[in-house]
């Protein structure tokens, strides 16, 4: 990380979800903070899906949304208006695109600024090779039993040494 | 009018806009938006604008669209997720009038609205 900016406290960072589910929702049940990791979601899980979200900037890293398929669809439902409707990929991501950019635009404006705000990326399914002890977890938070876990990665910028 | 690349906020702000006696156009992007209006007979009252979009981001449609005398009654409403007060200032010395952080709720944007003397139940979007 650069700048003096502190990272946004894992309660602050749940607290923000909620305002997200919420607007998306409108009601009451909204993603619950867990201590820790549950055993089923520490390595990559089937049905998962992750926005990622760049800054970059004075600080530079990204902002990685995981959670799943089912809860995203419960969601875009809800947002979209027909419970039955079948909902495509396209329709999911861009749910799940709009969450992470929504929680990661507000997270920027509390780092060390000014910097940009990437647009999201979309990936169903684990990462190919990911193993679970590569799972980075900084909040992690339970909805309607499906995982809702938010990781801020720091990435040096590049220096002459880099080059 | 609602310019936002997430079809699913846009169908949030039209749900609201709709529950206020609006009726609202959508795009997916400046380009796009600005495409709509160079062909639509009225001109929308107001746009909601994103910020972060594909091909033109919100900021350069208000750049876009503030000097033409045709769009000068238009209030432009940034509706975003940027919430740094670096963009806030920007986005406003460039000629946006009104700035709302995402996530918000329905009350808020209808606020927003009352502030800008739109609430008018029939008026356009």
């Amino acid at each position: 990380m650069t700048g003096t900016a502190e990272l946004p406290s894992s309660e602050d960072i749940c607290a923000l979800v909620g305002e997200v589910w919420s607007s998306f929702l409108g009601e009451d049940s909204l993603p619950v903070r867990l201590q820790s990791l549950p055993a089923a979601t520490a390595g990559p899980v089937d049905d998962e899906v992750r926005s990622t979200v760049g800054i970059t900037g004075a600080w530079n890293g990204e902002l990685t949304l995981i959670t799943t398929s089912a809860a995203v669809a419960v969601v875009a439902r809800a947002v979209f208006g027909d419970p039955s409707v079948q909902l495509a990929h396209a329709e999911l991501a861009d749910v799940v695109g709009e969450l992470g950019n929504i929680i990661a635009g507000n997270i920027k404006s509390v780092l060390a600024g000014p910097s940009a705000l990437l647009l999201p990326s979309v990936v169903f399914g684990a990462l190919p090779g990911e193993q679970a002890t590569d799972r980075r977890a900084d909040t992690v938070m339970s909805w309607d039993e499906h995982p809702v876990i938010v990781s801020l990665n720091t990435r040096h910028p590049m220096t002459e040494d880099d080059a | 009018m609602i310019i936002d690349d997430s079809r699913a906020m846009r169908m949030i702000l039209r749900r609201i806009m709709a529950a206020a006696g609006f009726e609202a156009t959508e795009a997916g992007d400046g380009h796009e938006a600005l495409s709509s209006l160079e062909i639509a007979t009225d001109v929308p009252d107001i746009a909601l604008i994103d910020w972060n979009m594909p091909n033109m981001n919100g900021l350069e449609f208000v750049k876009a669209i503030r000097p033409v005398q045709r769009y000068s009654h238009m209030t432009l409403m940034m509706v975003t997720s940027e919430g740094e007060q670096a963009q806030i200032v920007r986005a406003l010395a460039a000629g946006a009038h009104e700035y709302l952080v995402k996530p918000f709720t329905p009350e808020a944007i209808l606020q927003k609205l009352q502030l800008l003397g739109l609430t008018s139940v029939g008026a356009r979007s």
